[in-house]
């Protein structure tokens, strides 16, 4: 053997096929800035914003955009920049964990319909169908009715009732792949059902899924706006992006800059993870 | 003044083409696909271009229609059509020239019709674009048309869509579209590939029908078989270029370049059982391929374990699909031993239960009636958990290697997959390279993904992968006929030489009949679900006993004995 064994592990998985070269695009860079910059406000607000998101300073009210105060002041005359920087942790997260509730719930539900026999798949069939009937943000408002308004309550609400769709899509892919050769070549040489599911079925049947929980993790900020809009959400003073829409929304017509901002960066987030979600979907059919 | 007027008083050739060159790109990517390449076709002639995947033969024939591709170049001294210069036509007087003076016959006739859209829509387009006939004239044309293409019932057929048309019937409504408006000169480029034997000779009679009625062809094909069926000259290209050109039965005798009489001999027709196809060399009766202990001493006939233990046999198994009127019996009572070292091909047209068989013995699917036994043990009617130790045993090399691997996966973890359980990480690496130089086929390529192989190689892919788990019987569903002539001899002779070298039980599944009588010991020829005649290759070939073999064989495009 001319080769060094130990450099080339057969067993590794496949280092890609030589991609061709990608132009790249302007959208894909700035929505990637955005979302490191995002992250650095998740984690660390203090770098962007270092002012306290929760002084109150009643004789700054209602200031408009100015070089001391970009994005205004609100009624009680703390920086709205500075809220919409410190909130993003917690809009960023209820978007992630909703996201990951509603996958976790559709991947059960998805499981259960295509591996359970005729019977579980006509259940979580129909169940999926009868949910799909209800508007999305009643769903959750059921389920705020049962757990009671706040953060947590908002983010499992909007989880799960993001889960028929997710089920369904997971569901048609899982049969998918379950009826594919190469499921067939696996069964051929003996391997254990279980070896199958994990080893070959799941990682091909979730890789198209994961473009489209990028789009999800977007959705998901804008139903939690939506739930704190309501009141349902984070409540006030937490600065959290649909929280200050809400209480922004009485001076409409006195302090313009009170709702457009931190709408501009519900707006924006949703964009950037759409950009994101779109070009990873991209690669993955170009792969595939 | 369009394109008809010309046609109308021309004499001379209906296609001239004078150093065409087509290219791809620009500046320093831009790539020469077609180089240099001049013929013409006169009326009534039938011109072939024969050539492998890759070689420009179909890019020169849609170039003259204009239809090379997005982003191509097309230049050419002359490339005139019916004495009408279309080098530099425009799109619309390409439109005119489309389906009025050219008609275009394309490979795949399901991808060709337009799903949603009745036979007789598809087929009257002609009619409506270049003759403003009316809706009627229409209708009265499209079944004339139909029935002259040998449709049966074409007013039925008519308001069809095409997906209630079998292969067989959608590739003769494409031929009656492209025929509809009466053009001078027909492409037809792959006309028969996807089809089988008793069809594609249909539709070689028809393109000779054709012919003989003054029309020029132009026919793209890489099978010499249905080149020497119709065609007067052939164009060999390669690599985007001419490399011999002739009347068609010089061609067939090897012409007059190397690479011809490479093409000729790719052809596994009337090449004995155990002689390499590449080479013409009989093969080694006990190759040390790898080092590998062959398995058994000699072969043919005599030395074959025909007394000993069959390792699969089926008796009276039968499937049926659906209930009641609509029930298909897609198997019914065949009994089939293979015993070790031997093949045994099945042949039949589509439809005929050969895949149903495959899989019935493979265990994929179970037999309503019957009992398969591999290696005289129960193979079906129990659990898939007990048969699961011993599915190593029986392995699958199918048409397409491509949809029957992980698509994430390396060709090396394809291969390490189908190991036998608990080895060590060292010895499935060395496995893995022994498997890939089994197949003669670069140990490197295990990191590659085998989409990024070429058909061949991903052949040896599924080969390799087959042997991997060391089987007794593999059956070999289609293992060549997605690959070109001379890449199919190779996997062919790779094939037979494993099968020497190990001992290997062969059940061979293909509707071409040259690569079952070249391979197979035994034959057994399926009609509907039944075993119509079985018995000893070259008996069953050379003295059918049954009106379908006959029929088949019949079909069997032939080149001329050189």
């Amino acid at each position: 053997m001319t080769l060094d064994a130990a450099t080339i592990d057969p067993l590794r998985p496949p280092p890609r096929p030589e991609r061709r070269r990608r132009r790249v695009r302007v959208g894909e860079v700035v929505a990637v800035l955005f979302t490191v910059a995002l992250v650095i406000a998740s984690v660390a607000p203090g770098l962007l914003a270092p002012l306290d998101p929760t002084a109150v300073a009643p004789l700054e009210a209602f200031r408009p955009p100015s070089p001391s105060h970009p994005f205004g002041t609100d009624e009680s005359g703390r920086d709205v920049y500075t809220r919409l920087v410190h909130g993003t942790g917690a809009s960023l997260l209820i978007g992630l964990a909703a996201t990951a509730i509603g996958l976790g719930t559709a991947l059960v539900l998805a499981l259960v319909a295509v591996f359970g026999g005729r019977v579980a798949d006509g259940i979580v069939g129909r169940t999926i169908e009868v949910l799909f009937a209800f508007p999305a943000l009643l769903s959750a408002l059921l389920v705020i009715l049962v757990l009671g308004p706040g953060p947590v309550a908002a983010t499992v609400a909007v989880g799960l009732s993001t889960a028929p769709g997710y089920a369904r899509i997971i569901r048609t892919s899982l049969l998918t792949v379950r009826a594919s050769g190469y499921v067939e070549s696996a069964r051929l040489l003996g391997h254990s059902p279980a070896r199958v599911v994990l080893r070959t079925i799941l990682p091909n049947a979730l890789a198209p899924l994961l473009a489209l929980a990028t789009l999800g993790v977007g959705q998901a900020v804008v139903w939690a706006s939506s739930l704190s809009f309501l009141g349902l959400g984070a409540q006030p003073p937490a600065p959290e992006w649909g929280a200050m829409l809400a209480s922004a929304r009485v001076y409409l017509t006195t302090a313009w800059w009170l709702t457009v901002f931190p709408g501009l960066l519900i707006v924006a987030t949703t964009l950037a993870a759409t950009a994101i979600g779109r070009s990873l979907d991209a690669r993955s059919r170009r792969s595939s | 003044m369009s394109a008809r007027d010309v046609s109308e008083t021309s004499t001379g050739p209906l296609l001239e083409l004078d150093g065409l060159t087509v290219s791809f790109g620009s500046g320093s990517s831009r790539t020469t696909v077609v180089r240099d390449v001049s013929f013409s076709i006169a009326a009534g002639e039938c011109v072939a271009i024969v050539g492998e995947s890759g070689s420009g033969k179909s890019v020169t024939a849609r170039s003259i229609l204009g239809l090379a591709g997005p982003g191509a170049i097309v230049e050419a001294r002359r490339l005139a059509v019916d004495g009408h210069d279309v080098s530099r036509a425009g799109g619309r007087e390409l439109r005119r020239l489309r389906g009025d003076v050219v008609g275009l016959i394309s490979q795949d006739a399901l991808v060709s019709l337009d799903p949603l859209r009745r036979v007789a829509a598809e087929v009257g387009d002609p009619l409506r674009l270049h003759r403003d006939a009316s809706r009627r004239e229409r209708d009265g044309a499209v079944i004339e048309l139909l029935d002259r293409v040998g449709i049966p019932r074409p007013e039925v057929r008519a308001r069809q869509y095409p997906h209630q048309l079998s292969g067989g019937l959608r590739q003769r409504a494409l031929i009656a579209s492209a025929i509809a408006a009466g053009p001078r000169l027909l492409i037809a480029d792959e006309p028969t590939t996807a089809l089988d034997m008793t069809v594609q000779a249909g539709i070689l009679r028809l393109l000779g029908a054709l012919r003989d009625e003054d029309t020029g062809l132009l026919l793209i094909s890489h099978d010499l078989g249905v080149v020497a069926a119709v065609a007067d000259r052939v164009v060999v290209m390669r690599n985007g270029s001419i490399v011999d050109e002739g009347a068609t039965a010089a061609i067939l005798a090897g012409g007059s370049h190397a690479y011809t009489r490479q093409l000729v001999r790719a052809v596994p027709a009337g090449v004995p059982r155990g002689t390499a196809l590449l080479s013409r060399e009989p093969l080694p009766t006990a190759t040390t391929i790898a080092g590998h202990t062959p398995a058994r001493e000699g072969r043919g006939g005599a030395s074959l374990d025909r007394e000993g233990r069959a390792v699969l046999s089926a008796r009276g198994v039968a499937k049926t699909f659906g209930h009641g009127t609509d029930a298909t019996h897609a198997v019914r009572g065949i009994d089939l031993d293979v015993h070790p070292g031997e093949t045994i091909g099945v042949v039949g047209e589509s439809g005929g239960g050969k895949t149903t068989l495959g899989r019935i013995l493979l265990a994929l699917t179970e037999p309503d009636v019957g009992t398969v036994l591999l290696d005289g043990e129960p193979w079906s009617g129990i659990r898939e958990r007990e048969r699961r130790s011993r599915r190593r045993l029986a392995g699958l090399v199918s048409q397409d290697t491509s949809s029957s691997v992980d698509p994430r996966w390396s060709v090396g973890r394809v291969i390490a997959d189908a190991l036998p359980p608990r080895l060590t990480s060292d010895e499935r690496r060395r496995r893995v390279r022994d498997a890939l130089a089994d197949v003669a086929l670069d140990p490197d390529l295990r990191t590659r993904s085998p989409r990024t192989l070429s058909g061949g190689q991903r052949q040896r892919v599924g080969i390799a992968r087959a042997l991997a788990a060391e089987p007794r019987v593999i059956v070999l569903d289609e293992p060549v006929s997605a690959l070109d002539a001379t890449v199919a001899a190779g996997v062919l002779d790779l094939l037979d030489a494993l099968q020497r070298d190990r001992g290997l039980a062969y059940v061979l599944i293909s509707h071409d009949l040259s690569v079952v009588r070249h391979m197979s010991d035994r034959v057994a020829v399926m009609l509907d679900g039944v075993v119509v005649e079985t018995g000893p290759t070259e008996a069953v070939f050379s003295s059918p006993s049954h009106e379908y073999t006959r029929r088949l064989l019949a079909d069997v495009p032939v080149l001329p004995p050189a």
